[in-house]
């Protein structure tokens, strides 16, 4: 009796195994067969929506074949790309997310790595930072603040949503360091989230609230807040109303991007297949579609430019740490 | 206001709809039972299915059925195998285990069904009544009050010091704040206590330390001693019993009542949510009651377990106030909800209500559904979940050991972590055998980063410590504090000194 | 001596490692800029090391109270499973180490069916097969259902 049960366990099991097989070797006429999506953090943070976004638009417009997410959470990110690198042979399909903390983890000795030490694929979507007050601040653009923090440095305390050192305290920095003034003197004040920094700001504990701008717009539409400045070169036409520190006077422009790493040793051949596949992605609705939805901001980086780019936000990034005491 | 709610529910009161809601509440009961996969995970995953649904109310119904199914399936875990899978259900598992450990897992779970249920809908009236109003009270909150509110939470562990055993709590508390502090401080971006480890990088999780401290001591203790689970023939009569005598149903009531309504209040503030809510209202149930109902605390009082979960459950849905009116999110869960309702181009804020009204009411609407249909639905379940503890004891423990592994490793992938885990079950084994509380500790590591945060905070914004008597409402909040842990000793003394009073005049 | 006063005695050497942290090496790494702050990372934990101090060092004088504490009769420590336990742990140990090289499926059933045999479980075909129905369920429940990945198969599978 007993065996007869363990006989067709064995064989549906064997049958579902191999239908799972069979619709594995199904894919043909894709760009790329698969890819693996390798995510530094945990499931539903923003690295997990960015690659599961992307894999969701590469495998729905038929660019690629399949797509699978690994979340691995560990050391701010360390840990995964500690992983890639010494398991690099066999991640030969895999891509990893990251963003802007990758090059100010690496400066800080977070992890003893560097974006250097992976294969630089691309950079795909960005998000500004902004500056936002209350409705009834006095504040009415930057200029304004400017002279405040002239007048007293302790009379505009700044709050954000993560520690200090990380882009929302840098952004600010920047921009009163642009201003002429002493960069080391802002009070930004760190809060354990960006719901509770809004909260903070709205009852009035800080004067300024920075952000990213696709958050700072959905607060600015909640209709309590006022953007006063946006690190974008331009106005961006999703919320055209929000002034430029640029257009303001300030010579400041900063991108919080993520983007897509290989494994170290990565072929010149197969790193030209992704960023072919990823540019091709910006041009289907499928993409369209998961960008409206995440409010990201298309910001295309292939291959060497990345690199260029990450080297020079480096310098940036390492100069300003240097002058607040951070390194 | 009527107009609204008829709006709201007509577009929710169709068989699609329903169908819907008793879908999402089978998912997220089923999923929120692995610990690990808390509510803010699930709805994460679902929303993509959501939106696939292309009706922002149909989407809106499914997340509402898989929020509230997710939170009830992480409270029977709690109460079955002591493994709460989220920081809410923690003070769920102090009086549901012990509970179902005394062969009453059935009657457990109902209770927590109705305390749930009762906490959403009350919880839900108030969200239509008062949430404008409220919301304006939850500003005055600055970090300072935050800062008294987490002192207050903290006085919860004087449940756990029964007698004599107030030093090892406190003790265990302390120890539980120092854990907290492993890892990055988020005052800067430094490493603190992690020697030098990067598993330790971004501190000790949450589950990791849950499981180590309450889900794996039990497993092992259950190893160790034979004696100590009944016999499964022992059990039967009665595990699987649901009803509630008319006792336990009156000493139910005001605590749900107060619960809810203080339970929402603490939900509604940005900073607070559902955790805090729970500790809370086991802490003040606790200390009002009556010495002799405070001895049952932590050994499965029926109050006990009735506070936390009417408190949870109105505080998560107290935090759609900041949500739907400012467009804040309070928790973890309500910042992914955010994301959805953006996503379904749908801006909550406060032009919500008057530009898309029938949006505003079908959230409402589909919170009391979720409610109602969980509770129809899961009532019948009960008996059969509850038998689950009759499973011979060989079977048993290997899955319990298993499920806190895996609550660990799912969705983070670090085996390390499982290490870390094991080595702390063991330690919080031998505390436990030595009598030590682990309750304190658990508490103490939760509210330990937000006690320090809006401390570090206020002292940066006020360069010093004169919040304390600057700001009168940290003031008010603290000495309440003080009073609620003093209430209990101070009630005794004065029962104390009356009973000699009584026997001198006698004699 | 007994366990309670040993426990509190652990209690104390943490302290003050904890504190040798917080007091003397921590602030050493503090960035230049942080000096200027009002709160250092290191304030909380030396408030608590005090704290945690003054309480280990009560309870091993003053308040040490003889009477037991807690659900647990320790008169019956001798009788316990102390092996068993103990091989449980190893074996929890063993599927933290293998559970990436062996892939998800097989490491849970083999934990589980090795735990249940250790317990004393004779069957050890049924316990196989229920946990490679559990397993192989909760592998496909969360990795194709809901997209989380979970390497479910040993690692020489995956090329390389």
């Amino acid at each position: 009796m007993f065996k007869l049960d363990f006989r067709a366990v064995a064989i549906a099991t064997a049958a579902t195994l191999s239908l799972g097989l069979a619709t594995q070797t199904l894919a043909d006429d894709h760009a790329i067969e698969s890819i693996h999506f390798l995510i530094p953090g945990g499931a539903g943070g923003g690295w997990d929506g960015t690659a599961r976004g992307t894999g969701e638009a590469l495998t729905e417009s038929g660019l690629v074949g399949k797509a699978s997410f690994e979340n691995m959470s560990g050391g701010g990110g360390g840990k995964a790309i500690g992983y890639l690198i010494e398991n690099a042979e066999s991640n030969k399909d895999t891509l990893m997310v990251n963003s802007t903390p990758i090059v100010i983890r690496s400066l800080t000795k977070v992890f003893p790595q560097n974006f250097r030490d992976l294969t630089m694929v691309a950079g795909t979507i960005g998000d500004y930072a902004a500056l936002v007050v209350a409705n009834d601040s006095p504040y009415q653009d930057f200029s304004d603040l400017v002279d405040a923090f002239a007048d007293d440095p302790r009379s505009v305390t700044v709050g954000g949503g993560s520690t200090p050192g990380s882009m929302d305290h840098l952004v600010p920095a920047m921009a009163f360091e642009a201003a002429g003034q002493e960069p080391t003197a802002v009070r930004y004040v760190p809060y354990d989230a960006g719901g509770q920094a809004m909260a903070a700001l709205l009852a009035g504990e800080i004067q300024i609230l920075s952000t990213g701008f696709s958050e700072a717009i959905g607060l600015a539409d909640a209709g309590e807040v006022r953007i006063i400045a946006v690190t974008s070169p331009e106005r961006v036409p999703a919320y055209e109303s929000a002034p430029t520190l640029v257009e303001q006077g300030y010579d400041v422009t900063f991108v919080n991007w993520r983007g897509f790493f290989g494994a170290p040793g990565m072929s010149e051949e197969k790193r030209q297949q992704y960023i072919d596949v990823l540019e091709a992605m910006y041009d289907t609705p499928e993409w369209e579609t998961v960008r409206a939805r995440n409010g990201w901001v298309n910001i295309f980086n292939p291959g060497d430019e990345f690199t260029a780019y990450l080297t020079e936000q480096e310098q940036i990034i390492g100069d300003l740490m240097r002058k607040l005491g951070f390194l | 206001m009527l107009e609204g709610m008829l709006a709201g529910l007509t577009t929710i009161l169709s068989l699609k709809m329903i169908m819907i809601v008793i879908g999402g509440c089978l998912i997220g009961t089923f999923i929120g039972m692995l610990p690990g996969l808390g509510p803010m995970s699930i709805i994460a995953i679902m929303i993509p299915v959501a939106i696939t649904l292309g009706d922002p109310s149909a989407a809106l119904i499914l997340l509402a059925g898989v929020y509230y199914g997710a939170i009830f399936g992480g409270s029977t875990s709690s109460i079955l195998i002591n493994a709460p899978g989220v920081a809410g259900t923690v003070a769920t598992s102090f009086d549901g285990y012990p509970m179902a450990r005394d062969g009453k897992a059935g009657k457990a779970l109902t209770i927590a069904a109705i305390a749930s249920f009762t906490g959403g809908t009350i919880g839900a009236v108030l969200l239509m009544g008062f949430a404008p109003a409220l919301v304006q009270v939850a500003l005055l909150f600055h970090s300072a009050e935050y800062f008294a509110l987490m002192v207050l939470g903290l006085s919860a562990i004087a449940a756990f010091a029964g007698r004599g055993q107030v030093s090892k709590a406190l003790m265990m508390t302390c120890l539980g704040l120092m854990l907290a502090t492993v890892g990055e401080s988020s005052l800067f971006q430094m490493p603190r206590f992690t020697m030098g480890l990067m598993d330790l990088q971004s501190g000790i999780g949450f589950i990791t330390l849950a499981m180590a401290m309450f889900a794996l001591p039990e497993a092992i203790l259950l190893i160790l001693d034979k004696t100590r689970s009944k016999t499964p023939d022992q059990q039967q009569n009665e595990i699987s019993q649901l009803r509630i005598t008319k006792d336990e149903a009156k000493t139910m009531a005001p605590v749900v009542g107060r619960q809810s309504i203080q339970g929402f209040l603490i939900g509604v503030l940005p900073g607070a949510g559902a955790t805090i809510a729970s500790f809370l209202g086991y802490a003040v149930e606790r200390n009002i009651s009556s010495p002799k109902e405070q001895e049952e605390f932590g050994k499965g009082s029926v109050k006990g377990l009735a506070a936390p979960e009417t408190a949870n459950n109105a505080a998560c849905t107290g935090s759609f106030v900041p949500l739907l009116t400012l467009g804040i999110p309070g928790s973890g869960t309500t910042a992914i909800l955010l994301g959805a309702l953006v996503a379904l181009n749908v801006t909550p804020g406060p032009r919500l209500m008057t530009d898309q009204p029938e949006i505003f009411w079908g959230v409402i609407m589909s919170m009391y559904i979720g409610n109602v249909v969980l509770l129809i639905l899961n009532l019948p379940l009960i008996p059969y979940i509850a038998k689950l503890l009759t499973v011979p004891r060989n079977y048993l423990i290997p899955f319990i050991l298993f499920f806190t592994l895996m609550g660990v490793y799912i969705g983070q992938n670090n085996a390390t972590e499982l290490l870390i885990l094991v080595g702390l079950g063991v330690m919080a084994t031998v505390f436990r055998i030595g009598g030590y509380p682990l309750a304190p500790l658990l508490i103490g590591f939760i509210l330990g980063p937000m006690l320090e945060n809006n401390f570090a905070r206020s002292i940066q914004l006020y360069d010093g410590i004169s919040f304390l008597w600057e700001r009168p409402m940290t003031g008010v909040l603290l000495i309440l504090s003080l009073l609620l842990v003093c209430l209990p000793s101070v009630r005794g003394l004065l029962q104390r000194r009356r009973q000699t009073k009584a026997e001198t005049k006698t004699v | 001596m007994t366990l309670e006063r040993w426990l509190s005695l652990a209690f104390l050497a943490f302290c003050l490692a904890y504190g040798y942290a917080a007091f003397i090496s921590m602030d050493a790494a503090l960035p230049p800029f942080a000096k200027f702050s009002p709160v250092w990372p290191s304030s909380f934990p030396k408030i608590l090391t005090v704290i945690g101090l003054i309480l280990a060092l009560g309870q091993l004088t003053v308040w040490h109270k003889s009477e037991p504490a807690g659900d647990i009769d320790r008169r019956q420590l001798g009788q316990y499973a102390w092996k068993t336990t103990a091989m449980i742990i190893a074996l929890m140990v063993a599927y933290a180490l293998l559970l990436r090289t062996l892939g998800f499926v097989f490491a849970t059933v083999s934990f589980l069916v090795l735990s249940a045999m250790v317990l004393g479980e004779r069957n050890w075909l049924k316990v196989a097969i229920i946990a490679a129905i559990g397993a192989f369920g909760i592998w496909y429940l969360v990795d194709p259902v809901l997209g989380i990945f979970l390497r479910p198969w040993p690692f020489v599978f995956y090329g390389g």
